[in-house]
């Protein structure tokens, strides 16, 4: 009796704190001390030329390999922000996972709250989903299915897209392309983390509000780490070496370009 | 395995007690079929790989899940149910259908597997490409030859019927309906549909008897095919190529199976998920394509059958000999694998509307 009642005590309140809590998110306790926050902006080009969607206006880009190309989607997802201090010591965003998509200005800025006060040189970011989040079932916010960034058949969440068009030269006729990049385990996953240095410090006070502005050069997607051939890889919907190759083009698109405290 | 049950039960208590002032419980004495929501492990089974630590069971939660599951809103064309091709009668596989019909008679290329001791698997489909109970649902809705509908779409239109959100409401506190509180809702009533309550169960758990040529197949079965089919789940949920001849399916090609969810590893061309032998009375016909119609078709390819292709799982090389008493008495103990209480139990019916 006294074991089963001791045991009935223990464990109420955790079934409680489930039960009764659905609606706040699991933040941790707020840190101590002072805290401000700063605001991410994602701007997105090809070479020097702002992006812009569309297929109306005929082939506006050229790869560096020469393939005339547009451009139709642009999104990924960012997760676990960190900002770096010159020590070395870090900041983890909690719960932190952005879709970041060019068709979507709202997604293009986001705060990241919470920082504790203090001057950083650098910030950390995953491009893509972690395994965890792809491996603990359904998932909600900015990790919701139904925001078409998941791939149902082979679980996983597919970590960036990019679409458009492009001249086929052996046809001399329009083709589209198409980059999915997914896939989350081995060899061939496409997670990368980047760390990124600021080119002044982040200046963070209390309560104070700072912006750091981030560039993302779709060139890159075709020469970054391994040249991409338009007119032989135009379609990538599964994990493999292509979608390999590509992510690790993706991740050397991206730098800070502005600090502004 | 006592203190998950008091968790459980636990749960339960704390989420009425904390919602009484608001939501009507829908428990009531009158639906006998939500009399016993519990979930419980079968004595000395292994523990579940999901036990609802982030998705609280509840009846209102359980009750959701089953309507949904019988509710063709999910399908594009509101025609086609999960309860469609997973039919209680059939052990939540589809009686006599090789494989399925999505909306507009769409044919799909596998054979509608059984729904149950779900909480076990650590990953679903023939090609095992879910790994998660609560992704399961994502990949029929949306695969175009079943449900073929957006998650977007199923949102809306459950979020515009009163019904649902008051029942989304009760399940989790809120009428804002999402994917995740769908799938969850789900996973709480196909992780219930537990079968162990076989007169093999009841032989295990020394309240029941297995006759002479039941118990010499328990012999038979533990020597020539527990391997795979590993007791008490009757699976050991890997992958395998267990040797059937490589023929065109309904799409005209050569199923791939696990090999087209890892396509860079050879090693996994032709392989399936095995299946559990539970309730193998309700569930044929039976491989991943459904091309054997009878438990005797299934045991003369494996004792006269066996092809050699690629990735043949070594185990099957040269075929299982069975002589035909060991045969007779092999099926005599699968047929012990059958759980009438589970089929016919009231909690996994389609509800009246």
């Amino acid at each position: 009796m006294r074991f089963k009642a001791l045991l009935f005590a223990a464990v109420i309140p955790a079934a409680v704190l489930t039960g009764c809590s659905k609606d706040s998110k699991n933040e941790p306790v707020a840190e101590p001390g002072p805290a401000g926050k700063a605001a991410f902006h994602f701007e997105h080009y090809a070479g020097n030329t702002p992006l812009s969607l569309g297929n109306s206006q005929g082939y506006v880009y050229n790869t560096p390999q020469g393939d005339q190309f547009n451009v139709t989607m642009y999104k990924y997802y960012v997760s676990n922000i960190k900002l770096v201090k010159a020590d070395g010591s870090e900041y983890a965003e909690p719960e932190s996972y952005h879709l970041v998509n060019q068709a979507e200005a709202s997604s293009l800025s986001f705060d990241v709250a919470g920082i504790p006060a203090g001057s950083y040189t650098a910030v950390k970011l995953l491009l893509g989903v972690d395994s965890t989040r792809n491996v603990s079932g359904a998932q909600t916010g900015a990790l919701d299915p139904a925001l078409g960034m998941f791939w149902a058949w082979s679980t996983g969440y597919i970590m960036a897209k990019v679409e458009g068009d492009f001249l086929k030269t052996s046809t001399n006729a329009n083709a589209v392309f198409s980059f999915h990049l997914g896939g989350f385990t081995g060899k061939n996953s496409v997670l990368n983390e980047i760390t990124l240095p600021l080119p002044q410090e982040l200046a963070v006070g209390d309560n104070t509000s700072s912006s750091l502005t981030l560039k993302s050069d779709l060139l890159k997607w075709f020469n970054g780490f391994a040249p991409i051939d338009l007119q032989t890889l135009n379609q990538v919907g599964s994990a493999g070496v292509e979608a390999f190759d590509l992510a690790r083009n993706f991740s050397y698109s991206f730098s800070v370009t502005k600090v502004q405290n | 395995m006592r203190s998950l049950l008091v968790l459980t039960a636990g749960g339960m208590l704390a989420f009425y007690s904390c919602k009484k002032d608001n939501v009507t419980d829908p428990g009531t004495p009158e639906d006998p079929s939500l009399a016993d929501i519990e979930f419980r492990i079968p004595a000395s089974w292994p523990l579940p790989v999901y036990n609802y630590s982030n998705n609280p069971l509840t009846k209102a939660g359980f009750r959701l899940g089953r309507q949904l599951f019988f509710d063709p809103i999910l399908s594009s064309d509101n025609t086609v149910s999960c309860g469609t091709c997973h039919q209680p009668f059939a052990a939540f596989s589809q009686l006599d259908h090789k494989v399925s019909h999505g909306v507009k008679e769409r044919v799909g290329t596998r054979n509608s597997p059984s729904l149950f001791n779900l909480n076990w698997h650590s990953s679903f489909f023939w090609d095992g490409g879910v790994n998660h109970i609560e992704m399961q649902p994502f990949a029929p809705i949306t695969n175009p030859l079943e449900m073929d509908e957006t998650l977007v779409n199923v949102v809306a239109k459950l979020q515009a019927q009163d019904k649902y959100k008051q029942m989304f409401k009760e399940a989790f506190g809120t009428e804002e309906i999402t994917t995740q509180k769908m799938s969850r809702a789900l996973a709480q009533f196909m992780g219930m549909m537990v079968s162990a309550n076989a007169p093999y169960d009841k032989y295990m758990r020394q309240e029941g008897t297995l006759n002479t040529d039941e118990l010499a197949g328990l012999t038979v079965f533990r020597s020539k095919c527990a391997t795979c089919h590993t007791e008490p789940l009757f699976s050991d949920f890997s992958f395998r190529n267990n040797g059937l001849a490589l023929v065109n399916n309904e799409k005209g090609v050569v199923d791939s199976g696990r090999g087209i969810i890892t396509p860079n590893d050879p090693a996994s061309l032709y392989k399936f998920k095995v299946p559990s032998l539970r309730n193998l009375k309700y569930t044929a016909p039976y491989m991943h394509d459904g091309r054997l119609a009878t438990i005797d078709a299934v045991l003369d390819h494996y004792t006269n059958d066996v092809q050699q292709t690629p990735n043949l799982d070594p185990l099957l090389a040269g075929g299982i000999s069975l002589s035909a008493q060991e045969r007779q008495q092999l099926k005599a103990f699968l047929n012990t694998l059958n759980d009438e209480t589970f089929v016919k139990d009231i909690r996994f019916q389609e509800p009246k509307q």
